[in-house]
């Protein structure tokens, strides 16, 4: 682990502390569906990314996961398409979310990469149950690497998401939350 | 219940719909095994998936685990994924480049031939029996068009461009969409759905559903174009015409109202790309004539090859297919399809606009998931015990009626009936008498 600028343990403790309360804040917008307020912490030129894992040989983890220009990934965003998605699940009319479902985002194993400037490189994984109806039971779970910069307004901007999801074939019929 | 009394097709009412234990029925879904996948040309996989010698995938066609591999000699080979030996799975991964193909279980190794090369403790087998008993086993039949490939597990079925029938030239359109060919995109979306696969082949061909069930996609899309001009286009969506083309087939044409990557240039698709698009349209005047760069580049398709393949050619051009996996539950697998000659820009765009509508994280399909889901649900209640398809049937059918969906039908009753070239579209109100 290289932390550049926080010199002392004690600054380090304090950015990461920081760092997961962002984390967990953010979460807490997206279980309380307060997507347009989840989206206000996305920076403008956000990239959004979830590939498809492959199912490789040991040895071949380089292959293992789409890439963004010639390849098929699961997401693949900018922030323009993610407001797209927010704003269709706020009509009220998007019916794999009508009625919603009953979402909540565990966020563990959070540490603090690297730091450069204004800019943090964080990974964390995720947890993320959803029940919907009577008996329509997802789990999602992964590992995500943030790539998020400080900000005067909203504290952090997510800058970059790269989320890999440990599924081959997804195994929800649909992605019912942001991740 | 009989197999014919499951649809009433009554063209003096104007009246068509199907039972619906069609779509609950265990054996209904093994009528449809033997007399439908295992009859049938079925869709495997894309000439381009397997460039070099050695690149293989692996895939589920009609059941059965198989895979295809490139050879040495350039040639395609396909074969039933299973062991000679035991019956172990050969090939263990979706994908990837080889030399030989061997089985982890006694290590007995094939060729790309499928030839058994060797396994261990050889003087273990008498001589008296001929190695090529044990050679990996393709399907019956295995034939391509214009580089899509297509099984048989029907040796005596008709050759393959006889079975596509009218549907040739919706490929040769496709294929046609660059001089030095089109390709799949690496990367699959994956998915399975818990409704009968029948319902997921009537969504796909399903023009009525578009603007009541995707209002938020065609919200976004507005919203999306509204200040480009030239965007208000989406209000000028019109129905367009349906083709009947043999052998349960059936296209959708209708204009491309916000352009075509190949190759009909739109402001919605941006400055940065009009210049190679008009390019690529020029190239194609040269080769084809205006008429056929038109129908080429100028008129979206949605095609369906019975029984389970869709070719989407839209803004970006898609191959789906539907795979029953029991009666309410199917997989669900979409390639992406580019021409080779794209330039990154133009392939990364065709990309978007594919994760954007389709799959399970896209605006569109999700929507449609729950649709068929839905269905599948309300089938329990039995007494409702019928399914109607009849819009359209008293006019001249367009995309927005329910035309491609009885094509679909009569065809498959067909199959099952063990009927050969049955009329699939509708009698037309003057030969009602006939």
């Amino acid at each position: 682990m290289t932390i550049q600028s926080a010199d002392t343990a004690w600054e380090r403790m304090l950015l990461e502390r920081e760092i997961e309360r962002f984390l967990y804040d953010e979460a807490a917008l997206l279980d309380e569906r307060r997507f347009s307020e989840w989206g206000d912490l996305l920076a403008e030129d956000i990239h959004y990314h979830m590939p498809i894992r492959r199912n490789v040989k040991f040895g071949e983890q380089h292959r293992e996961n789409t890439d963004t220009e010639s390849e098929i990934s699961w997401f693949d965003e900018g922030k323009r398409t993610l407001m797209g998605r927010v704003r269709q699940l706020n009509t009220g009319v998007h019916w794999p979310e009508e009625p919603f479902s009953r979402v909540r985002h565990i966020v563990t194993n959070v540490r603090v990469m690297s730091v450069d400037g204004d800019e943090v490189e964080v990974s964390s994984n995720f947890f993320v149950w959803s029940n919907r109806l009577r008996d329509e039971c997802v789990m999602f779970i992964g590992t995500r690497s943030d790539i998020l910069r400080r900000d005067s307004e909203t504290g952090w901007k997510i800058a970059k998401r790269l989320i890999l999801l440990d599924q081959n074939v997804l195994l929800a019929k649909v992605f019912s939350t942001f991740f | 219940m009989e197999t014919e009394e499951l649809i009433i097709d009554d063209s003096e009412r104007c009246v068509f719909r199907y039972h619906r234990t069609t779509m609950t029925s265990p054996d209904v879904l093994e009528l449809e095994r033997q007399r439908i996948f295992d009859r049938c040309w079925v869709y495997l996989g894309h000439e381009s998936e397997v460039e070099q010698p050695g690149d293989y995938r692996r895939r589920n066609v009609g059941g059965r685990p198989v895979f295809f591999v490139r050879g040495q000699d350039g040639g395609v080979r396909v074969f039933l994924n299973t062991c000679p030996h035991r019956g172990a799975l050969v090939c263990r991964r979706d994908e990837g480049n080889t030399q030989v193909f061997q089985c982890f279980y006694h290590s007995w190794t094939y060729n790309l031939d499928g030839e058994l090369l060797r396994r261990p403790d050889e003087a273990g087998y008498s001589e008296t029996v001929d190695r090529t008993e044990m050679s990996l086993r393709p399907p019956p039949r295995v034939d391509n068009y214009r580089g899509f490939y297509f099984i048989s597990f029907n040796p005596d079925i008709e050759e393959l461009p006889v079975y596509l029938a009218g549907a040739t030239e919706y490929l040769d359109r496709i294929a046609d969409q660059s001089e030095v060919g089109i390709k799949v995109s690496r990367g699959s979306n994956r998915y399975t759905v818990r409704s009968n696969w029948k319902l997921l082949v009537e969504n796909a061909m399903d023009a009525y559903h578009l603007l009541p069930l995707h209002i938020t996609y065609f919200d976004y899309v507005t919203d999306l174009v509204k200040d480009i001009p030239g965007g208000g286009v989406i209000k000028n969506w019109r129905p367009g015409v349906v083709r009947v083309l043999g052998n349960g087939h059936v296209v959708q044409e209708s204009p491309g109202l916000t352009g075509r990557t190949v190759a009909q240039w739109h402001p919605v698709m941006g400055e940065d790309s009009k210049e190679e698009i008009e390019a690529i349209r020029e190239r194609l005047v040269e080769l084809h004539g205006e008429e056929r760069t038109n129908q080429i580049a100028g008129t979206n398709h949605a095609l369906f090859i019975f029984p389970n393949l869709f070719i989407n050619d839209f803004l970006f051009t898609i191959l789906r297919t539907f795979d029953p996996t029991a009666p309410d539950r199917t997989d669900c697998t979409a390639w992406s399809l580019v021409p080779k000659d794209h330039s990154t820009n133009l392939q990364a765009r065709r990309l978007d606009n594919f994760i954007t509508f389709l799959g399970p994280g896209g605006l569109g399909t999700p929507d449609d998931s729950e649709a068929v889901e839905s269905c599948q649900l309300g089938y329990q209640a039995g007494e409702m015990a019928w399914s109607d398809l009849s819009r359209g049937m008293h006019r001249e059918a367009t995309t927005a009626d329910e035309l491609t969906m009885r094509v679909f039908w009569r065809e498959w009753l067909g199959c099952l009936l063990g009927l050969d070239g049955v009329e699939t579209a509708d009698r037309t109100p003057g030969s009602r008498d006939g």
